[in-house]
């Protein structure tokens, strides 16, 4: 693959930028730290601060990447799928279903009697489940209906009735697991441990090599489903196996981080204007890189530096998102899938 | 060589549009097929490209039954230009050239000799680096038929490939078309609505009613007896 320098150029910026923004969101946080014990932390495992650094800070800056990784990457592919501007990792009801499954475990668990299983485990495993399930069905109806409107369609009630199911558990919940719930529902990076990273990590690197490994067939997506159908491409299974795989991320994402507004819409906005090209490979490299700067700078602004509290990162995605897409709706006057 | 024996060609799965479509088409001949709107032209091409499944009978590309190819086996036999939808808008004319490559990604000199010649022929040298949403239709139109083309394929199938062109480009590249198949031994079926096109080589004119797909002799190759054709 040929790079053109102004892309060099512009993927070596976004390389530098991810890194200040590691830095920023490890050195950022509730307790304050000096440039001196932050370096000594880094490496001193006799500092308290070594502890707060490795076990807490890096971790959250780790699963923020990976959750810009996975949910760009998700956003970029159903946007292609759906041949659609507004499509992101929420049509498919994917999210909701998680949700659902999370809701389940945490409102429903006295209902259900699964209070058994510890909340570390129960939330994702339930929330997983949840998203597999809507995922299932909506594979069942692919099958029978090979349209993307209707699979869009398909998608948006799933998510109505999983909000509907939502809302009955939350009115027969008490007050202190509608709490709970709710700021699951906030969506976080906090407190992944190396297990969860690691299978976020599997399922984002799944999601990438899928993409690239399938570039030249998502390019001709682009071009239409008459051309790429007319080129060969199985456009059925190919759908199929994007379906499988943005779905699969975006279940285990919200399984860990709760769901997380509007990264996956607007990333891949952000990434085409910048690019203006078609071809896949360059578009994967800078969704990944656009996404992990957006939700590493939410992260950072979400933290309110030297408070002890911290911002939902759902609402600070979507007030960071809203007026970045609502400029490039003004900017080009109209959308682009 | 594509045999075609279509008892029926359904719109969809229940309504009609067209009978007895038994003929067949050689490499080195052009095949300009016309019919009126909605008879099922572009029907007929998507039957041929696996895109409609509803007929009755059968299609056989050199022996082979149609639907017997995967999509990938069929796009190294038959190559399409169809009248797309709204195309991605950062394309850029290489890029979409590009597209040809994939279903045969081996890279060969004849290809690039192939690929200089078509850019050449069509006229696009100084499109390649525009974006599609800089070109006018018509010239969209060449870079949907040179992308056809670049697939390098036996047979080749175009839908409308004048709309949009103005009276001198139209006739480039019908003269291009012919050019192709008696040189390369290429295959052609072709639909249009134009009758004031040149003829050379071994051309043929076909008429597609809802009873017939007519290949005209020479005695009835004209405008009035085609219209008379068509009216029926």
């Amino acid at each position: 693959m040929r790079i053109k320098t102004s892309h060099k150029r512009l993927f070596i910026n976004l390389i530098l930028g991810l890194i200040l923004l590691f830095c920023l969101n490890v050195f950022l946080g509730s307790v304050k730290l000096s440039i001196k014990e932050f370096i000594t932390g880094l490496y001193d495992t006799n500092s308290t601060n070594y502890l707060i650094i490795h076990s807490l800070r890096i971790p959250k800056a780790l699963s923020s990447i990976l959750i810009g990784i996975g949910l760009g990457l998700a956003g970029f592919l159903m946007q292609i799928l759906f041949r659609n501007p507004l499509s992101g990792p929420y049509v498919l009801g994917v999210t909701t279903g998680g949700s659902l499954g999370a809701a389940i475990f945490i409102l429903g668990s006295s209902l259900f009697s699964i209070g058994f299983f510890h909340p570390k485990y129960g939330i994702p495993l339930f929330s997983s489940l949840g998203s597999l399930s809507v995922l299932s069905m909506i594979l069942i109806v692919y099958k029978r209906i090979k349209d993307p409107m209707t699979l869009l369609i398909t998608g948006i009630l799933f998510s109505s009735i999983s909000g509907a199911v939502i809302s009955i558990l939350a009115y027969f919940s008490t007050a202190e697991r509608l709490r709970e719930f709710v700021f699951w529902s906030y969506g976080s990076t906090h407190l992944m441990n190396s297990y969860e990273l690691l299978i976020l990590t599997l399922s984002c690197g799944l999601c990438f090599v899928f993409a690239l490994k399938n570039s030249k067939l998502l390019e001709a997506f682009l071009a239409g489903d008459i051309m790429a159908k007319t080129l060969g491409v199985d456009v059925d299974k190919i759908r199929v196996q994007i379906i499988l795989f943005t779905g699969l991320t975006v279940g285990v994402l919200t399984a860990f981080a709760g769901p997380i507004a509007f990264v996956g819409l607007v990333v891949p906005h952000i990434s085409r204007q910048i690019l203006k090209t078609s071809n896949v490979q360059l578009q994967l490299i800078s969704v990944c890189l656009i996404g992990s700067l957006f939700v590493l700078a939410s992260d950072i602004v979400a933290t309110l530096p030297s408070y002890a509290m911290s911002l939902p990162l759902n609402a600070v995605t979507s007030i960071i998102g809203a007026p970045i897409l609502l400029f490039i709706v003004i900017k080009t006057k109209r959308f682009i899938f | 060589m594509i045999e075609l024996d279509i008892d029926q060609l359904y719109f969809d799965e229940v309504n009609p549009i067209a009978r007895d479509l038994k003929t067949s088409f050689s490499r080195g001949h052009l095949y300009y097929i016309y019919g009126r709107n909605g008879i099922g032209k572009t029907t007929l091409f998507k039957t041929l490209a696996g895109m409609h499944q509803g007929y009755k009978g059968k299609i056989d590309i050199e022996k082979t039954p149609l639907t017997d190819f995967s999509p990938q086996e069929r796009a190294k036999k038959l190559a399409f230009m169809f009248q797309t939808e709204t195309v991605y808008p950062f394309f850029k004319v290489h890029e979409y050239l590009d597209l040809a490559n994939i279903p045969n990604d081996k890279n060969s000199i004849k290809k690039d000799e192939f690929k200089l010649f078509i850019i050449r022929g069509l006229q696009l040298e100084r499109h390649l680096d525009r974006y599609l949403k800089e070109l006018s239709q018509g010239q969209f139109q060449k870079v949907k038929l040179a992308t056809c083309l670049l697939q390098m394929t036996n047979y080749i199938v175009l839908d409308e490939p004048f709309a949009h062109l103005d009276l001198i480009q139209k006739e480039r590249m019908n003269v291009f078309i012919q050019e192709l198949v008696s040189n390369q031994n290429k295959c052609v079926l072709l639909s249009t609505h134009h009758f004031d096109l040149s003829f050379k080589g071994n051309n043929h004119t076909l008429c597609l009613t809802s009873t017939q797909l007519k290949i005209l002799k020479e005695n009835e190759n004209s405008k009035e007896k085609l219209i008379e054709l068509l009216s029926t």
